[in-house]
C-alpha cells in the first residue's frame, strides 16, 4: 500500500471575483521512502497542493473535493484536532522562505523544545539531548543551539528548519522551495543533506520547486503542474529525457544549462490562464504551438506513455514528431502570432 | 594597446563602509570597517559584456553601483569612455554620464512608480534630460516600447504597472533604461524575480538589443548558467575581490581557482543520470569585517598551504584570456 495516495484533489480559493480553481483535480501516489518533485511555474498551484495535504491553508482556501489518503486514512475528513496530532509526528513541512520561519525573539532551541515536548511528549532534558543530536545530523554546531535566528546565516537557518522537520521521525516531509533563496554552494550542501537524510531514515519526500535541475538531482519521480492540473508525471529520466508533453518540453527549452551552452533559450510565449474562469479544454492550449481543435474543446486526461510515465495530451501518438519540432525556436515564436 | 577600445577601465577600486555600533553617531573612531569591495580591476571593451558572479554579500552589487557613480569609491580609479570619473564633480560631465550609463533593476514590481502610467514612466528620463519636443518624446516612447516587444505600443501607454505581468514590467524597466540611448548598461539580477518560462524571452531580448545598440553591459548574477549564456567575459568575486576572471567560455570550461571550481560543481545538473558531486569546500563565508591577512579564501580552501595564510595572492595571467589570483594553481 502506498504511503500517500492523492485522488482528484481540489483546493479552491474564495475571492472577490469568484472562486479560484487553484488546484483542480490532481492525483498521484507516493511509496514510503520515495521522493517526488512537483515542478511548475509560480501560480500553478504547487504550494497549494502542499498546504492542502498538510492542511495549513489560508483562511479563504477550502478543499473542494478529492481524497488525501495518508497511511490508510483520508486526511480530508479529519478534524482540526486530529490533523494537528499527526503534523510533525507523521508529516512535516519545510515551508517556503524557511529562513523567516524561526521566531526571531526566541533562541533556536526554543523551537526544538516546543515541538519535542508538546508533540513528542519528551521532558526538557531529553528534548535538549535530541536537539543536539539533530543539530549534529544536519551539520550544525550544537553549541549554537542557544543563539537567536539573526545570528545564523541563511544556510544555517535552513539547516535548522530541516532539523526541526526531522525532529520526530516523520514518514513524509514536504519541502516547499527549500533552496530557492540560497546561493549555489549552500544550495548544493542543503540538497546533499536532504538526500542523505532521506535515504538514511527512509522518509518520503515531496519537493516543490520551479527549478528542473534541482529535482533532477534529488527526486525519483517528477510531476509537472500547469494551471492547477498535472500535465505529466513519471520517473526523473522519463520526464527529463523523454518528455511527452509540450509544456514540459517548453520548460526544458527555457532553462539555461551550464553544460550545454550552445543551446539557445526559447521562452514559452503568453501567460497562464485565469483560474477563476479556467478555459474549457486543455489549459495549456492558448500557449501551445501544437494545439489542434480538440484541445480547446475537450479536456485531456493523463494517459500512459510507457510504464509509469503519464502525460495529458491529445497528440501522444505523434509525440516523437512533437519532440523533434519543440527543439526548434521558430515553433515557439510563431505559436501565438 | 589603444586605450580607447575599452569603455570601462577600473583599477584597484575599493569601497569601504564604516560600521559603528553607536546608533546616533555616523562614524565613531572605534567603528569597524567593512570592506565591501576591496581592490577590483577590470576592463570592458566597447560592445562587450561582463558577468559579475559570486555569492550574496561578495560585493557584486556594490561594484555595479560604483560603475554607475551611485557610490563614491574609497580608493582606486575608474575611467569611463576615457574620462576619469573617479572624482569628477563637474555637473556637465556627470549629467552626460547619467545619460550614457543606465541601470536595470532586479525587481520589476518595485522599480516602477505604481501611480505613473507606463507612458509617463518612460517619459520621465526624457523630461529630465530635456530631450526634444513633446511630439518627439512621445514618438521615442512608442519606438522604444515596440523595440522591447510591447506591441502595439499605444495599448501600453495608458496602462498602470499593476495591469502588467512580471515579464512585461521587466521589459518596461529595460525600455526605461534604454530610452536615453545609453552606451553602458548595468543589469542587476535582471531575471531572478521572473518566472522560468518567461526568463528566456527577457534574456533573448536583452541579448538582441545590446547587439543592435552596441551596448556595453555588466550583468550581476549568481547564476553561472545565465552568465554563460549572456556574457563574453566573467569575473568571479569573493568577499570583495576578484579571484578569477577571463573569457566566460575559458573560465567555465577550465576553472582554476578552488572557489570557481566549487561554484561550477555546485550548479545542479539537469540530467538525472549524472549526479552532482558534493562540493568540497566547507564552512561559511566569513564576515567581511576585519579579515585576517593572506588569501581571503583560506578558511574554506581544500588545498590551502602555509603561504596562503600569510601572503595575499596577486592576480596573474595564465593565458591570453584568463587571469587568476591563487598561490597554488
Amino acid at each position: 500500500m502506498p504511503l500517500l495516495e492523492i485522488e482528484d484533489l481540489k483546493v479552491y480559493y474564495r475571492s472577490f471575483v469568484g472562486i479560484t480553481h487553484a488546484v483542480d483535480g490532481i492525483s498521484f501516489t507516493l511509496e514510503a521512502g520515495q521522493s517526488l518533485g512537483l515542478v511548475g511555474e509560480s501560480g500553478c498551484g504547487k504550494s497549494t497542493v502542499a498546504r492542502g495535504i498538510i492542511r495549513i491553508m489560508d483562511r479563504n482556501a477550502f478543499i473542494a473535493g478529492g481524497k488525501v489518503i495518508f497511511d490508510g486514512e483520508d486526511l480530508v475528513g479529519f478534524s482540526e484536532d486530529r490533523i494537528r496530532n499527526i503534523r510533525w509526528r507523521d508529516l512535516s513541512l519545510i515551508p517556503q522562505a524557511a529562513m523567516d520561519s524561526l521566531n526571531p525573539v526566541y533562541p533556536v532551541i526554543d523551537a526544538f523544545n516546543e515541538i519535542l515536548t508538546l508533540k513528542g511528549r519528551m521532558d526538557l532534558c531529553s528534548a535538549k539531548r535530541r536537539a543536539k543530536e539533530l543539530f549534529l545530523m544536519v551539520g550544525l554546531d550544537p553549541k549554537r543551539l542557544h543563539d537567536y535566528p539573526h545570528e545564523f546565516s541563511g544556510g544555517m537557518k535552513q539547516r535548522a528548519i530541516i532539523a526541526l522537520a526531522l525532529a520526530l521521525n516523520p514518514k513524509l516531509i514536504i519541502a516547499d522551495e527549500p533552496v530557492t533563496a540560497l546561493d549555489v554552494i549552500v544550495q548544493n550542501q542543503i540538497l546533499t543533506e536532504i538526500k542523505r537524510l532521506q535515504q538514511k531514515f527512509k522518509v518520503a519526500l515531496i519537493m516543490i520547486t520551479h527549478d528542473i535541475s534541482v529535482v533532477a538531482q534529488t527526486c525519483d519521480i517528477i510531476a509537472v503542474m500547469y494551471a492547477g492540473k498535472l500535465v505529466e508525471k513519471g520517473t526523473a529520466v522519463d520526464i527529463l529525457k523523454n518528455a511527452a508533453h509540450p509544456y514540459t518540453l517548453g520548460l526544458e527549452n527555457a532553462f539555461p544549462n551550464l553544460n550545454n551552452p550552445n543551446k539557445s533559450l526559447i521562452a514559452i510565449e503568453g501567460f497562464p490562464p485565469n483560474l477563476v474562469n479556467p478555459p474549457k479544454g486543455c489549459r495549456f492550449a492558448s500557449r501551445c504551438p501544437f494545439k489542434i481543435q480538440e484541445c480547446q474543446q475537450k479536456e485531456p486526461i493523463l494517459k500512459e506513455v510507457s510504464v509509469g510515465h503519464y502525460s495529458a495530451c491529445f497528440r501522444l501518438n505523434e509525440i516523437e514528431k512533437i519532440r523533434e519540432k519543440a527543439r526548434e525556436e521558430k515553433t515557439w515564436t510563431t505559436a501565438n502570432s | 594597446m589603444d586605450n580607447s577600445q575599452f569603455l570601462i577601465q577600473v583599477k584597484g577600486l575599493k569601497k569601504h563602509f564604516t560600521i559603528s555600533h553607536n546608533l546616533f553617531r555616523q562614524s565613531s573612531k572605534k567603528g569597524n570597517i567593512l570592506k565591501a569591495v576591496d581592490g577590483v580591476s577590470f576592463k570592458i571593451a566597447r560592445g562587450n559584456s561582463l558577468g559579475l558572479a559570486g555569492e550574496s554579500g561578495c560585493g557584486k552589487t556594490t561594484t555595479g553601483k560604483m560603475l554607475l557613480k551611485l557610490y563614491e569609491p574609497t580608493e582606486g580609479t575608474y575611467f569611463f569612455n576615457d574620462i576619469d570619473m573617479t572624482h569628477t564633480y563637474d555637473r556637465k560631465v556627470i549629467k552626460s554620464f547619467r545619460k550614457q550609463a543606465q541601470l536595470m533593476f532586479q525587481n520589476p514590481f518595485e522599480a516602477i512608480n505604481p501611480r505613473f502610467t507606463i507612458g509617463r514612466t518612460l517619459m520621465e528620463p526624457l523630461i529630465i534630460q530635456h530631450n526634444g519636443s513633446g511630439k518627439e518624446k512621445e514618438d521615442l516612447v512608442k519606438h522604444i516600447l515596440s523595440k522591447v516587444n510591447l506591441q502595439p505600443a499605444k495599448n501600453y501607454l495608458e496602462k498602470y504597472p499593476h495591469q502588467l505581468s512580471g515579464g512585461q514590467l521587466q521589459r518596461v524597466v529595460l525600455a526605461r533604461a534604454l530610452i536615453t540611448k545609453p552606451i553602458f548598461l548595468v543589469a542587476d539580477e535582471p531575471v531572478s524575480m521572473l518566472d522560468v518560462s518567461i526568463r528566456a524571452s527577457v534574456l533573448n531580448l536583452m541579448k538582441r538589443i545590446s547587439n543592435e545598440m552596441e551596448l556595453t553591459t555588466v550583468y550581476i548574477s549568481h547564476d553561472l548558467a545565465l552568465i554563460r549564456y549572456m556574457c563574453h567575459g566573467i569575473a568571479i568575486m569573493y568577499l570583495g575581490k576578484i579571484v578569477e576572471k577571463g573569457l566566460t567560455k575559458e573560465v567555465i570550461k577550465n576553472p582554476c581557482h578552488p572557489y570557481t571550481q566549487a561554484l561550477i560543481a555546485a550548479v545542479p545538473n539537469s540530467d538525472p543520470e549524472i549526479k552532482n558531486e558534493e562540493v568540497k569546500i566547507k564552512n561559511y563565508v566569513p564576515s567581511p569585517i576585519n579579515l585576517p591577512p593572506g588569501c581571503i579564501f583560506q578558511n574554506r580552501c581544500p588545498i590551502a598551504t602555509e603561504i596562503c595564510f600569510k601572503v595575499e595572492p596577486k592576480m596573474k595571467k595564465i593565458n591570453e584570456n584568463h587571469w587568476l589570483a591563487c598561490h597554488i594553481n
